[in-house]
């Protein structure tokens, strides 16, 4: 074979398995005009949605998400979290309550199908609640079909509300247009008939949408810069305004941006072209994203697989755009960055790289996040934790003055920390968390047994059930039992011995449970030798003999105060150095066993390589036969010494 | 050259003669160190002397066992903030009477501790009374300085970029420091003069310190006691980024309270030697 086709062959297969992955079941072609002095928006959509069900469809539901900004009654005002109060008093001081409308809705046929239109509310039925409608298709739509709507709909940007809106002259578009639901046919994420799947807009959770292909233009003011999801197609500006163009498929969202004063930085990382855009500023943040991002993207293509698109974007929003930031969208992803904030708060890495792992869980492997947050929010922070720790050694959160903390070690400060760490199970959906616990428990509490479970069955064994997972699910919509059912394929197959019936029983306690995990050393006792006394051979003489051996005994005495049982791992340090290792099943409430050696025993410690994440309470882990006289100086001295400065510094005031 | 070697000489002499207070004053203030910071020191032993965490504490911050020993102990931060106040509080009565009495002892050239005992008491409630005041002038002008911080609104939502309050700070801080500086320095020539003319009133002292500050001695005086103190937080700073565990630590730890405090009572003997001159 020629070398040169052989090439173009082989540059093909590899365009078509890393780029075009052709699973959009829809596509957008969307023309948008930013009014900027009327704060609107007007758009006229062609969409073109293919039914890939094995059923006949007669309605349809769309997402109006722009409608949870109409008034204070939407379930988005209402829910716990939707808002914070500061922004309520500044949205009405202008009036800056947002609203999206549809105009027309027109079949393939001609027909106007807004007649049909009515709005739904599957989640509350909070019925002053308009971000869900339905129509009814003009006739039904068999398997394999496909229907074209054109939709024109116009809609009131609100002011500066969490996520999106406009503030000065900074616009941020998320959530913004009329986006169909999901249907999801029999056996999808354990569906027993098809059904439509299209909740409201809630305070927290937004995404699970079929992927699209996109291609939008913006009709903005002359001088604005346009930041976006995908590629730019076209720029061009005329005496009025501007136009551009862009183009992304195969994402679940397109979200872009605008203001007069972006600026843009470039970096590449392989193939794939980063921007950067940011007030001015704030741009010299831009490296420190790119750093991040590129670690970030290596580290997750050789752990999971590669990152698909051509693009990524980074919108750092400025200070009076704060809401918008810290926030994941396909090919674009907003941080947050202070000047005013020493680089050993590593905020924007922080951000920049947990908004990028949501490109693998959210965008790529398309979870519902109302329904099941922890599928997105709990891997892509257990990601994160990991990512940036091995990328700073353990003090990628802050590190300043002396001051070290790792992402992994504040996550889990965050759970235990919280003012309900317990109070519900992992798998609520996003708005069911009335009572609080939906970030740390989401979030955090994910990541904790995560990690936990990799510290069960060790990182290789991890690293395979991630893989697998993610290529197994990669642009299609699992659910959380296919996350398990994987855990416990690749279990079975590969520690057959120690956990031959899969995992099952760590995530009925940690995902589904709300127990405690909490070991402890209860004691460590030296045990006096016994003397062994009394009649044995001659029936007569009653003898004393020798003591029963002669190493040294020590009892030690392990306690589960949490209701989480976990397999422990023991490790017993002697005074010559040695260590003996064991393993207590963690099952019952207290535990304990007598070691027997020629040198005493120095120290007990249970979980030493800290397997066990979720352990609540780390003091309780380790003890030691004496107490540790030299740390106790060390540590007091140090304190003394710090506070004698601070009250002789007295002297310079009195 | 000849007139700051002229202005050290003597006080350097009379410092270093007045030993029995620097001592005094080292005491008590590793006592009263000792006092602050017992709550939390036998907190973290109870919590972490039969563990091998302690270890890990002792070579540097440790966040996950700091965390846990709080949450763990509830009643550890309450009980050390409380503690710590109630010390404070404490220090500063002390601060202001250890003013008096050293000042007591250099200006009357007696090194005995009775002299310190009865000047402190004597002097105390009118160095109390000084004391409120430059507080009070303290917190107007950090009230005025954070009129000008915030004088454009500090809702987020309304600024424009935030560096504009970078600056802001930076400029307000440095003005309060530098105004502080100069009234501190006031203050203290006022105490020279509270107790050299003794009035029972500290207005018209208030009024010499603020004149002494202008003359060519109050200036040379500036000068000199502003140095020594840089110098005194330069050597702390120094000694703080290097803070080796251990016995050396606390070794250093102590030498350099020892520096601060006889750069205390040296400030003091500069400014009575320079107004001693002045009123002969």
């Amino acid at each position: 074979m020629d070398s040169k086709f052989f090439t173009i062959i082989l540059s093909l297969v590899f365009c078509l398995s890393a780029n075009a992955q052709a699973v959009s079941n829809s596509s957008y072609v969307m023309d948008i005009i930013l009014d900027v002095e009327n704060k609107k928006l007007t758009g006229k959509t062609t969409l073109d949605w293919t039914n890939t069900s094995e059923d006949d469809i007669t309605e349809m539901y769309f997402h109006l998400y722009y409608n949870g900004f109409k008034n204070s009654e939407s379930t988005f005002f209402k829910d716990d979290g939707g808002i914070p109060d500061f922004l309520s008093k500044d949205i009405d001081e202008v009036c800056g309550w947002g609203w999206s409308k549809i105009n027309t809705i027109i079949s393939e046929n001609g027909k106007d199908l807004l007649p049909s239109l009515t709005f739904e509310q599957p989640d509350d039925s909070n019925s002053d609640d308009r971000t869900v409608f339905k129509i009814i298709l003009d006739q039904p739509l068999a398997p394999g079909e496909s229907v074209t709507l054109d939709i024109g709909w116009e809609a009131k940007i609100p002011k500066t509300m969490p996520r999106t809106g406009y503030n000065k002259d900074f616009y941020f578009f998320a959530q913004w247009f009329p986006k169909v639901g999901v249907y999801e046919s029999k056996g999808i994420r354990g569906a027993d008939k098809g059904k439509w799947n299209c909740h409201q807009y809630h305070g927290s959770g937004e995404y699970y949408a079929d992927f699209s292909d996109y291609t939008v233009s913006m009709t903005v003011p002359k001088d604005y810069v346009v930041a976006s999801s995908g590629q730019q197609l076209e720029h061009t500006i005329d005496e009025q305004v501007a136009r551009w163009k862009f183009q992304v498929n195969d994402v679940i969202d397109f979200t872009w941006a605008a203001s007069p004063h972006f600026e843009l930085v470039e970096d590449t990382y392989k193939d794939i072209s980063i921007k950067h855009y940011s007030y001015p500023y704030k741009s010299h943040v831009a490296p420190r994203y790119f750093n991040t991002l590129k670690f970030a993207m290596e580290f997750l293509e050789e752990h999971l697989g590669p990152y698909p698109y051509p693009t990524l974007t980074i919108l750092d929003p400025p200070i009076h755009g704060l809401f918008t930031g810290g926030m994941e969208y396909p090919t674009l992803i907003t941080s947050i960055s202070f000047n005013f904030f020493p680089e050993g708060f590593r905020t924007p890495e922080t951000l920049a790289t947990h908004e990028y792992v949501h490109q693998y869980f959210m965008q790529m492997v398309a979870s519902h996040e109302v329904e099941e947050p922890w599928l997105d929010e709990g891997f892509t922070t257990y990601w994160e934790a990991r990512i940036l720790d091995s990328l700073f050694n353990n003090n990628s959160m802050i590190c300043l003055s002396g001051v070290k903390v790792g992402t992994r070690a504040y996550n889990r400060h965050e759970f235990l920390n919280s003012e309900h760490p317990y109070i519900a199970s992992n798998d609520l959906k996003s708005y069911e968390y009335i009572d609080g616990g939906y970030g740390t428990i989401a979030y955090n509490k994910t990541a904790l047994w995560l990690q936990t479970l990799e510290g069960l069955i060790g990182q290789e064994v991890m690293d395979r059930i991630w893989k697998t997972y993610f290529l197994r699910w990669k642009f299609k919509h699992p659910c959380g039992r296919d996350f398990v059912d994987i855990v416990n394929e690749v279990v079975m197959e590969t520690l057959s011995t120690e956990y031959p019936s899969g995992m099952d029983w760590f995530f009925e306690q940690t995902l589904y449970g709300t127990a405690r995990c909490d070991y402890a050393v209860g004691s460590i006792t030296e045990l006096e030798p016994r003397e062994i006394r009394g009649f044995f051979e001659d029936y007569d003489a009653c003898e004393v003999l020798d003591s029963e051996n002669s190493g040294k005994k020590t009892r030690i005495e392990l306690h589960r105060y949490g209701d989480m049982q976990l397999p422990v791992e023991i490790e017993v340090n002697y005074s010559d150095g040695s260590k003996s290792h064991s393993t207590w099943n963690g099952k019952g409430r207290s535990y304990s066993f007598v070691t027997q050696d020629t040198t005493s025993v120095l120290s007990v410690v249970i979980d030493p390589e800290n397997k066990l994440y979720i352990d609540e309470n780390v003091l309780n882990n380790s003890m030691l036969m004496e107490a540790d006289r030299t740390s106790y100086k060390q540590v007091s001295g140090s304190m003394h010494h710090l506070f004698s400065q601070l009250i002789e510094s007295l002297s310079l005031l009195f | 050259m000849d007139k700051v070697r002229e202005y050290t000489r003597s006080p350097l002499k009379s410092t270093f003669q007045n030993w029995r207070t620097i001592i005094l004053l080292f005491i008590l203030t590793n006592l009263l160190t000792l006092l602050a910071v017992q709550p939390l020191v036998s907190g973290l032993k109870a919590s972490l002397e039969t563990t091998v965490l302690y270890q890990d504490l002792a070579r540097g911050f440790d966040f996950t066992t700091l965390a846990d020993v709080i949450r763990n102990n509830t009643t550890l931060m309450p009980s050390f903030f409380g503690n710590l106040g109630l010390v404070l509080i404490v220090s500063i009565l002390w601060n202001v009477l250890s003013s008096a009495g050293i000042i007591g002892v250099l200006l009357h050239h007696n090194n005995q501790l009775s002299r310190f005992w009865s000047s402190g008491s004597i002097y105390f409630f009118r160095f109390f009374r000084l004391a409120l005041y430059y507080l009070l002038v303290l917190s107007v002008l950090g009230f005025l300085g954070y009129k000008f911080f915030a004088k454009d609104g500090l809702n987020i939502l309304q600024l424009e970029n935030e560096d504009f309050l970078i600056s802001r700070f930076y400029l307000v801080f440095f003005f309060f420091l530098a105004l502080a500086s100069i009234l501190k320095y006031c203050i203290d020539s006022t105490k020279v003069y509270i107790q050299q003319k003794d009035h029972p009133l500290i207005h018209f002292d208030i009024q010499s310190g603020f004149r002494f500050l202008f003359t060519k001695e109050g200036s040379i005086g500036y000068g000199l006691t502003s140095l020594l103190l840089i110098l005194t937080l330069f050597l702390t700073y120094l000694f703080l980024q290097g803070a080796i565990s251990g016995v050396i630590a606390t070794l250093i730890g102590q030498a350099v309270l020892l520096i601060r405090v006889t750069s205390r009572v040296l400030r003091n003997a500069i400014l009575v030697k320079l107004i001693d001159e002045r009123s002969r």
